[in-house]
């Protein structure tokens, strides 16, 4: 019975390790920084970090990150650049060419596209057409949108 | 009638490739020198020999609907642009074959595109078949986006922030004034207008020596400053239509990572900033009104039956 519990408390504890370690995400600072004690810019300063620093980030927190290393606290997201995250992963694939599960890149489709190609090619004006039907009706956006909430944001600089 | 309809149709190609250029481009003054300086000579050439020619026709004729484009400058015009500029990319790479994917970006696209200035454009949205990570829009209110972008988004919010972005080059009419201000329109109606009388000999050659040119000019440069602006309105615009406030900088960190490794972003890097200058600018300009705004919208994950 008690090895059967230390195992279990061991399989457990390297869950949970092997948890954390998947959820922390390297990142970089972007500019001289300061890790907070809170998510807040009044709160305590715990560290400062260079230009450039390596950094282990945790969860967001709204506009903030958890901190893991080199000092736990929090770092506001606009200060730090995540160095890989979710699907860019996963740019492998692009590159091979392999389309995602339920998707597809057209039998028809291109590897690549560069500036040379557009300006070479012929126009498809019957394309650019087939685009005008692709507009979202009435209905489509209350598919889409009929949970929407409205918000009054700022408005943007003047033009 | 079918002889008109090829007309314009060829009329329109040479449209389409003089505004995607100046769009991708933008147009600077040596470039413009040089550009009229090809049609000075394209010209001499022409009055010494008076012969007409179906290529002529083709350029008097686009340069002429140019210097309409000139002087009217309707929102018919811009629209009409876009068209030309839409069908040169998808003469390139064309639309994904996947109704349901189009359906998803276009009810994205115009809910972002109505917290602009111009919600009542003829909003329009394209996934195109291609695994380069860029997007683009055309004046009048066509925007693409490529699959390997597509493909590369993890939320809803992040493709709200990209499309908010090129819906933002729409609004501020970004492309359609530098169509308008260049001199080459201009310039070419007026040659036009005489060759229309004297006729044109402008061969295959010629054409192509206007492409080459063309071609060449793609790679001078843009006008990064409206790339910056259209980040920091794509912030402002997807924020207004409910999503998250930060996924550009989450965008353009996904973008760095690519250009880092095996990720297609060199047509889109020969066009725009860095993806770490552009996140910087972005960071510059977040303001705390915005802040409240930094947490997932509850459509943050729809996009995965669309792109997974």
């Amino acid at each position: 019975m008690k090895t059967f519990k230390f195992a279990a408390v061991w399989g457990i504890t390297l869950f949970l390790s092997s948890v954390a370690a998947w959820a922390e995400t390297a990142a970089t600072a972007r500019k001289n920084t300061t890790i907070y004690s809170a998510p807040d810019k009044k709160s305590e300063s715990v560290a400062k970090v260079k230009k450039g620093a390596e950094l282990s980030l945790g969860e967001r927190q709204g506009l903030w990150y958890v901190v893991e290393a080199p000092q736990s606290g929090y770092v506001k997201m606009t200060e730090v650049a995540v160095a890989t995250g979710g699907k860019s992963i996963g740019l492998e694939s692009l590159a091979s060419g392999r389309s995602g599960a339920g998707n597809s890149v057209a039998a028809t489709g291109v590897r690549g596209l560069d500036a040379e190609a557009v300006v070479t090619g012929d126009p498809d004006f019957e394309a650019a057409s087939q685009m005008n039907d692709l507009s979202a009706d009435d209905d489509s956006m209350d598919e889409f949108f009929s949970d929407a909430e409205e918000r009054e944001v700022p408005a943007r600089k003047s033009k | 009638m079918m002889g008109y309809l090829i007309k314009h149709a060829m009329r329109a190609k040479v449209l389409g490739m003089v505004c995607f250029l100046t769009a991708a481009t933008g147009f600077s003054l040596e470039a413009n020198a040089q550009f009229g300086g090809l049609l000075d000579t394209i010209t001499k050439k022409d009055t010494k020999s008076g012969k007409k020619d179906k290529t002529g026709d083709l350029v008097s004729g686009a340069l002429s609907f140019g210097k309409t484009l000139l002087s009217e400058q309707t929102e018919a015009d811009e629209i009409a642009a876009g068209d030309a500029v839409t069908a040169m990319y998808l003469g390139s790479a064309p639309l994904l074959d996947n109704n349901n994917v189009q359906r998803y970006v276009n009810a994205i696209g115009k809910r972002v595109a109505s917290k602009s200035s111009r919600p009542d454009l003829p909003w329009s949205f394209g996934v195109i078949a291609t695994d380069s990570i860029n997007a683009f829009a055309a004046p009048g209110g066509k925007v693409l986006i490529t699959n390997g972008l597509f493909q590369m988004l993890d939320t809803e919010d992040e493709l709200a922030w990209v499309l908010g972005h090129e819906v933002a080059h729409v609004d501020r009419q970004h492309h359609w004034t530098l169509i308008k201000r260049q001199k080459l329109i201009g310039q070419g109606a007026d040659l036009a207008a005489t060759q229309v009388d004297t006729g044109s000999d402008l061969g295959e050659a010629a054409f192509d020596m206007v492409k080459g040119f063309l071609k060449d000019m793609i790679s001078s440069g843009i006008d990064r400053g409206g790339e910056y602006e259209a980040d920091v309105d794509g912030v402002y615009l997807s924020t207004a239509a409910g999503y998250d406030s930060t996924a550009g900088l989450t965008v353009l960190d996904k973008l760095s990572a690519a250009a880092g490794g095996s990720g297609d972003v060199s047509f889109l890097y020969q066009t725009h900033p860095t993806a770490e200058d552009r996140t910087n600018h972005i960071a510059k300009n977040f303001t705390e009104d915005m802040e409240q705004y930094a947490t997932p919208s509850k459509y943050a994950n729809r996009i995965e039956k669309y792109n997974r």
